[in-house]
């Protein structure tokens, strides 16, 4: 449903209810990672099994982009004078969310790569859960656009946690 | 902080959505100050009381408000009947 936006601009964008967008955004994240995560590790797998990944990735891409043509884009990224005080408090509270995100997740990866360096070749342990020891440009690209998307659709995906979905009226 | 938004605002009968476009904000901002979980800046505060036709003192304050019964058991009309 397509209706006005009730911040103070005239936009109309698609009006979704806090439910369905905190769903949205699980799904459109989670997939994102699990896509990541999948093709880094089923990288030798059968092509009928990665196309299943790869819609993985699909999902995600739809589901962040279907996000962030709803009403909380223009919460999220709205310029100050299209948004009212409390509107930018809550907009800027989600962005210093969205950066903790990204900062952890750069920890995370320079922790995983880290240790992944110091541990035996999978070769040599045998265990299917290994990481190689080059890391290709694919695999770098793909993380890339896993953070570039998951951090875009995140700050409007947090003010949607916090909604509560009142009415206008009263 | 404690407000009287809602008070001063039924008996204006005005909407939220009426007070918002007259103070230019979201109407889900009026319903986080009057449920105290938003505290405005001095300009929204001062155009809110303008609106509402009442002081800024009136409309908030650091400590919580009397009973609006107390106040009307404690006002000179009320000792008179």
């Amino acid at each position: 449903m397509l209706r006005k936006t009730t911040t103070k601009t005239n936009r109309y964008e698609l009006a979704i209810s806090p439910r369905v967008a905190r769903l949205l955004s699980v799904l459109s994240i989670g997939s994102l990672w699990g896509w990541f995560l999948l093709k880094f590790y089923l990288n030798d797998a059968s092509t009928g099994l990665l196309s299943a990944v790869g819609s993985l990735a699909l999902l995600g891409v739809g589901g962040s982009m279907t996000l962030l043509a709803t009403q909380y884009l223009n919460q999220a990224y709205g310029k100050d004078h299209e948004i009212d005080e409390r509107e930018r408090a809550v907009r800027d509270r989600a962005h210093r969310y969205a950066l903790n995100y990204v900062l952890w997740v750069c920890v995370l990866t320079f922790v995983v790569l880290e240790v992944a360096s110091r541990a035996p070749a999978p070769a040599a342990t045998g265990l299917a859960l290994g990481f190689p020891a080059v890391i290709s440009k694919g695999v770098v690209e793909n993380f890339l656009v896993v953070l570039f998307f998951t951090t875009f659709a995140l700050p409007p995906a947090i003010i949607a946690w916090w909604d509560r979905g009142e009415s206008d009226e009263g | 902080m404690h407000n009287r938004i809602a008070l001063f605002r039924a008996e204006r009968g005005l909407s939220r959505k009426a007070l918002a476009e007259s103070v230019d904000v979201n109407p889900q901002t009026i319903g986080f100050l009057e449920r105290g979980d938003y505290s405005p800046s001095v300009e929204l505060a001062l155009r809110l009381a303008q609106v509402l036709g009442a002081r800024v003192e009136m409309l908030f304050s650091l400590d919580p408000f009397p009973p609006l019964a107390d106040q009307l058991g404690a006002s000179p009309e009320s000792e008179s009947l």
